[in-house]
């Protein structure tokens, strides 16, 4: 086919993948503005079914502006979601996030299976300097931020200076914290391979790993400061350290259930990931023991101990192309638009501080770490994106601090949804500009069955 | 038992069908309609070990609908389309054994409907409106056979030829009024209003929303050859159409037969798309037999349970007086007439399914009462319908005389050549 050829046929494509999703809109509009709400429970088929469809649809036509498929699945939330087309309201998205449960095991497993230990022991200067400097700088430099901005922010404003002290920590510590998901989902996307794909993957997941012990640490030392009488208790840091023991054990002992089975069987891996993603998971929540180190450690040992690595994490790497689209359009449709409006300039001047924080911090830990050139040029766009994991632990501070809670919360929300929507595009763009990205895509006529 | 424990349940059930099932219905091994699953939901239902109950089952109710949905979507797509043994196959069914099974399931439909009005004036008060709606999701529910059963002829016996092809068209036209029937009734079973347009309009739902999805899914798929995308689009579209028509108050079983219909026609996407769809056939539709076992709960049936008898019975008969009738122009053998009526009166998957949206959609007597009857004879069936149909074709010369058949298959459903290949 020549270059013109080609590049009609794209573009009636694209025509049609436009109309495609026009037609589906309308009559999901027309569906739902005619019929009143019978029964809630019937709603979610009707949001999971509009957001895969119209999500898998606008992802390929962003594809032809650049933008990674997230952005786009992130739209479709919003806009068929509770604010924009109100195709669903907010209850339903709320039965949807168990969705993000299975999403979670997925991109803890696959982040564990890319984790090869001897590419772990070759970064570990890199990677021990970039987590002490993005942490240092970027949590200084946020809190720093936060304590200048204290007088815009009214949840903050009636604090004591202590307790603003431990708010701006807080922030700080947050701030460093990054998205696995959204690492993963763009990696997935763009087939991306070589040094930069690789260290990023290796260091969101393990700077996840050093925030989640970080932050149960830091809540123990600030609790005082925010809460009248109360006093540092050791016993906490015991509950933490056997969650943290607990996890990794656990998640050693699936790992190897997981080699065994992919070793004697081998069949119907998507089946043995749903029950990991949702019974696994309601288990290790009721021992309270963390399903993302759990995972994480599973996809290790399985990458390290066996070489039955590559053909699991195709089996999430499929899996995961369908659950992404509904985990990042839940998260769109669970934006808070109003919200968002009103808190913007705020949230804005926080992802500037961030960005440059985090470029800043890239540069001396590169030159510490002795990355490579295209990691100390590239590797910061990677660190840009920030969601579920950011949320999940400002949902711990609403729990812990119902002082602060829902001003914090809301602030949180909208500075996660700019670091979610523009990190993913800066990140997609730097995977290119490197040349790691890939073309290559299972087709169905080499490929019979997913299952 | 938690919900938790009940999705790993169905999970290692679906792990097992996925296994045990490939294409129609449970081939290779256990019985020709699959009752084993039934009888495996019944035994852990509320009916003898009670590990799980209604209300749990309610929890997972749009996984249910959804589930419901796909089957018939993947039921659909291989609409009119007769598979060899070993799967690898496609002939197109014959027409006029597929327009007289058509008639034969309207005609089964009707007197099971009628029967069952009749019936339920003399032990229930109810509206009218309801009273007719029941009686006729009950002909529909069972007015088709198993066809699973010519699947399992095939694989354990070998069987091939005019006769088997004839016999399978038969039952697949019978399939289309349980189908498309369900689209209608459900109207007339669950929609709040009564004004003409508005029911028209509700009727003809599933059948917009399955066209213009179907017809979205094929210009889609005309272009997307990705895997991931596939499975995106074609999820998409069949969650959609089973959301939007359950928000409609209408079938979801009827928009996902029509999609799947739609798109099974495609002569470029839908082999394509059976191939895809084939493994993940059985992982769904098993847990549904599953559920649909465990949904029962015969202390809710109560007095109706005469009834569900005397529909077992009365549809029996209507099978065996339609097979004498149509006998000569299937089989060609008259003298195997109550052979045939025998396998035509077995009953299978789409019964239970077409049931169990009912029972899902209304809880309680009525509900319990459809359930039961679907389920009744489905197990009854199992008991002749399989002895019918070895009859049937042995009296054509149409079984493998080795009798090993092609059991031996491969995971995507290839066999292994055996016996007459």
């Amino acid at each position: 086919m020549t270059g013109t050829a080609a590049s009609r046929s794209t573009l009636r494509q694209r025509a049609i993948e436009l109309f495609a999703l026009i037609v589906c809109t309308c009559l999901a509009l027309a569906v739902t503005r005619a019929e009143p709400v019978a029964d809630e429970r019937w709603n979610v088929i009707l949001a999971i079914g509009f957001l895969l469809l119209a999500g898998t649809m606008l992802a390929n036509l962003v594809e032809s502006l650049l933008l990674p498929h997230l952005t786009a699945y992130i739209v479709v939330g919003v806009v068929g979601g509770p604010h924009v087309l109100k195709l669903f309201d907010q209850d339903t998205v709320e039965v949807l996030l168990p969705v993000n449960t299975l999403a979670i095991s997925l991109i803890a497993l696959a982040g564990g299976l890319e984790l090869e230990a001897k590419i772990l022991v070759n970064l570990l200067r890199s990677l021990f300097w970039s987590n002490v400097v993005q942490t240092l700088v970027v949590g200084l430099a946020t809190a720093i931020a936060f304590m200048a901005l204290v007088p815009y922010l009214p949840f903050a404003s009636q604090l004591s200076q202590r307790a603003r002290f431990a708010v701006a920590a807080i922030w700080g510590l947050l701030a460093s914290s990054r998205s696995p998901s959204a690492t993963l989902a763009v990696l997935a996307q763009t087939q991306a391979r070589g040094p930069l794909a690789r260290w990023s993957l290796t260091f969101v997941m393990s700077s996840d790993v050093v925030v989640v012990i970080a932050f149960a640490f830091l809540l123990v030392a600030v609790r005082p400061w925010l809460i009248e009488g109360d006093t540092l208790s050791i016993a906490r840091l015991s509950v933490l350290g056997r969650e943290i023991v607990g996890s990794v054990s656990l998640g050693i002992c699936l790992g190897l259930a997981l080699i065994a089975y992919v070793r004697l069987i081998g069949r119907h891996l998507q089946l043995v990931l749903l029950a990991l993603g949702f019974v696994v998971t309601d288990g290790l929540h009721y021992v309270q023991f963390d399903p993302l180190l759990a995972f994480l450690t599973t996809g290790f040992v399985v990458r390290n101990l066996s070489d039955q690595g590559q053909s699991l994490l195709q089996a999430v790497s499929r899996m995961s192309g369908i659950v992404f689209v509904v985990f990042f359009a839940t998260a769109g449709a669970h934006l808070d638009l109003p919200l968002v409006t009103k808190l913007w300039p705020i949230a804005i001047v926080f992802f500037g501080v961030r960005l440059i924080a985090t470029w800043v911090a890239s540069q001396v830990a590169g030159r510490a770490g002795r990355d490579a050139p295209i990691i100390r040029r590239f590797g910061w766009t990677s660190l840009v994106s920030q969601a579920g994991l950011t949320l999940a632990l400002s949902h711990t501070i609403e729990r812990e601090f119902p002082l602060i809670a829902v001003g914090f919360r809301s602030l949180v929300v909208v500075t996660v949804a700019i670091n979610e929507v523009l990190g993913p595009i800066v990140f997609k763009y730097a995977l290119e500009r490197s040349c790691e990205t890939s073309k290559h895509e299972a087709i169905r006529d080499k490929l019979p069955s997913v299952v | 038992m938690s919900p938790g424990w009940l999705l790993l349940g169905l999970l290692a059930v679906a792990f097992l069908g996925s296994n045990v099932a490939r294409g129609r219905g449970v081939r290779g091994f256990g019985l020709p309609s699959g009752s084993e699953w039934i009888l495996s939901g019944i035994a852990i239902g509320p009916q003898l070990l009670g590990l799980v109950h209604l209300r749990e089952l309610s929890f997972l109710a749009p996984v249910l609908a959804a589930g419901l949905g796909w089957v018939a979507m993947t039921i659909g797509m291989r609409f009119g389309v007769c598979l060899r043994p070993g799967f690898e196959e496609e002939v197109r069914a014959p027409s006029g054994a597929f327009l007289l099974g058509a008639v034969l399931g309207l005609l089964t439909a009707v007197g099971l409907a009628g029967f069952v009005y009749a019936a339920l004036g003399q032990y229930v008060v109810l509206a009218p409106r309801l009273r007719l709606g029941t009686a006729m999701w009950i002909g529909c529910s069972l007015s088709g056979s198993a066809r699973q059963l010519v699947d399992w002829a095939k694989e354990r016996h070998g069987a091939r030829g005019a006769v088997t092809d004839r016999i399978e068209a038969t039952i697949g036209g019978s399939e289309v009024v349980a189908l498309a029937g369900t689209a209608p009734l459900s109207v007339l079973l669950f929609s709040p209003t009564m004004d003409v347009e508005s029911v028209l309009l509700r009727a003809a739902t599933p059948l917009i929303l399955g066209l213009l999805l179907g017809l979205v899914a094929l210009w889609l798929l005309r272009f997307e050859m990705r895997i991931a995308e596939t499975w995106g689009i074609l999820l998409g579209v069949q969650l959609l159409s089973a959301g939007l028509s359950l928000r409609a108050g209408s079938s979801v079983i009827a928009a996902g037969f029509l999609l799947g219909w739609l798109l099974g026609r495609d002569p470029l996407a839908g082999p394509e798309l059976r191939l895809l769809t084939r493994p993940a056939e059985g992982m769904v539709l098993l847990p549904l037999l599953v559920v649909a076992g465990t949904s029962l709960q015969l202390s809710e049936v109560g007095y109706l349970g005469w009834l569900v008898i005397g529909v077992v019975c009365v549809r029996v008969v209507i099978k065996l007086g339609l097979a004498r009738i149509t006998c000569g122009h299937i089989v060609g053998t008259p003298s195997a007439a109550t052979a045939f009526g025998l396998s035509l009166a077995s009953s299978g998957e789409i019964a239970c399914l077409v049931a169990l949206e009912y029972t899902l959609s209304t809880p309680g007597q009525l509900g319990q009462f459809v359930l039961a009857c679907a389920l009744a004879t489905s197990l009854l069936g199992e008991l002749f319908g399989a002895v019918g149909l070895r009859r049937t074709l042995a009296s054509s010369h149409e079984l493998n005389i080795s009798g090993t058949g092609n059991r031996h298959c491969t995971n995507h459903g290839s066999a292994e050549t055996t016996g007459w290949q």
